[in-house]
């Protein structure tokens, strides 16, 4: 089972570095929308700004990436691919990939948005902690939505619809914890990383159990 | 049919009783709004189970009907409550975790239904559906019941179940109104989702 989800990932791995299809078109999103961003303000703004900032862009480069990552699922393959794996393997290699490139992108906006703007926490320990949280609540649920979308057809515009409402949770949370790492404010409630756990708990686990059934066609 | 009608006519001596401005009233019909839709959203979420479980298309209607019904009351309560801020806090809307939760609820439940829109095969429909339905309650629900707790304080008076069920919590004078007309607000949600699912029914 582990290595049939291993396999997995690395076949959306070498597809990838063969076709560069999602995630090098994910990051040339990234960075242009980031150079969109750096002269709507005039190169300059203030820590809260930035942190909202960089969260907004990860949500719109999340959209992108989940429906890149089930690009590669159209008819033929997904016949070839159903019968090598179960559903649930099939999902969970998709969580995992998407993931990884969710981490890959978002650091690297990261580093470009500490460069440019010349802005970090004081404690880059807790608000990378924080980060990874929100980066992986992200991308696991809009790794599922994608797979709902992908089943519904006409998924381009569906992504964001389905997406925007149910990531909510994970970035109001991410945001607050995040704004108040940035303002060098002592350690963000534990609540709120609890909630974050929580939220990619089930951001993972409600896809292992439904997906089979989106599957089944 | 006929108990459901008396228990919504109890709905309407209900506003009898105002002792601390008269806008306390609305809680009578606000608050058993907002109850009546999560009771719709909750029954939503426990047909798609069933339309899982057995690809039904008579539980798929129940799932569209009462998501129907809980948007409707949704959309009711907020109007509600607008009006009571609108008296109380001189705004109709603000900033607040619980008001936030309440328009994430509406539009998780929009999309829903344009999910359901954009799928031609009914029990391909049906599935999907069902699948976005369970997975955006359960943020739905995190969100309305948990985040409010961690915000702290709220303008907004937020139970989560704690305010208005703990009958110590309420005005004796209040409560025999309050839980009449829940009990009202909840079995008219009940009449109306009936009355739509029926005619879902036919449509099949």
């Amino acid at each position: 089972m582990l290595s049939n989800i291993g396999r997995l990932i690395l076949f959306d791995l070498i597809t990838e570095l063969r076709q560069k299809q999602s995630a090098a078109i994910v990051l040339l999103y990234a960075v242009t929308t980031l150079f969109v961003i750096y002269f709507a303000f005039g190169g300059r703004m203030e820590a809260e700004t930035w942190n909202a900032m960089y969260w907004i862009l990860i949500l719109f480069v999340s959209t992108t990436a989940a429906s890149g990552s089930f690009r590669n699922v159209s008819d033929g393959r997904f016949i070839y691919i159903s019968t090598l794996a179960s559903p649930a393997e099939v999902i969970a290699a998709k969580l995992c990939w998407n993931l990884l490139v969710m981490l890959v992108i978002s650091s690297i906006c990261l580093l470009l948005f500490i460069v440019v703007f010349g802005i970090f926490a004081p404690k880059p320990i807790e608000y990378l902690g924080a980060w990874f949280l929100g980066v992986s609540g992200i991308s696991l649920s809009m790794t599922m939505i994608a797979g709902i979308a992908s089943r519904a057809g006409n998924s381009f515009y569906l992504v964001p619809i389905l997406g925007f409402p149910v990531l909510i949770p994970v970035l109001l949370t991410i945001l607050r914890v995040t704004g108040t790492l940035i303002q060098g404010g002592s350690t963000a409630g534990w609540v709120y990383y609890a909630v974050l756990v929580l939220l990619n708990i089930i951001a993972a686990g409600i896809p292992l159990v439904l997906f089979p059934y989106l599957w089944r066609d | 049919m006929l108990l459901y009608a008396i228990a919504a006519g109890l709905l309407l001596p209900v506003p009898s009783v105002g002792f601390l401005g008269e806008g306390i009233r609305n809680l009578f019909y606000h608050v058993g709004m907002w109850f009546a839709m999560m009771a719709m959203l909750a029954l939503s979420v426990a047909y798609s189970i069933g339309v899982l479980r057995t690809d039904s298309a008579v539980r798929d209607a129940g799932a569209l009907a009462a998501a129907d019904t809980g948007l409707l009351f949704g959309f009711a309560g907020i109007v509600t409550g607008m009006i009571w801020a609108g008296a109380s806090w001189g705004a109709i809307w603000i900033n607040d975790p619980k008001l936030n939760g309440a328009a994430l609820g509406m539009i998780i439940y929009l999309a829903y239904k344009l999910l359901r829109a954009s799928v031609p095969n009914p029990v391909k429909r049906a599935r999907v559906a069902a699948v976005y339905n369970i997975f955006a309650f359960t943020f739905y629900v995190v969100f309305v019941f948990v985040l409010p707790r961690l915000a702290g304080q709220s303008i907004h008076p937020s139970p989560g179940g704690g305010m208005v069920m703990i009958p110590s919590n309420l005005d004796p004078q209040l409560r025999i109104i309050f839980y009449p007309a829940l009990a009202g607000w909840i079995l008219l949600s009940i009449w109306i989702f009936s009355l739509w699912f029926r005619y879902k029914k036919l449509l099949i």
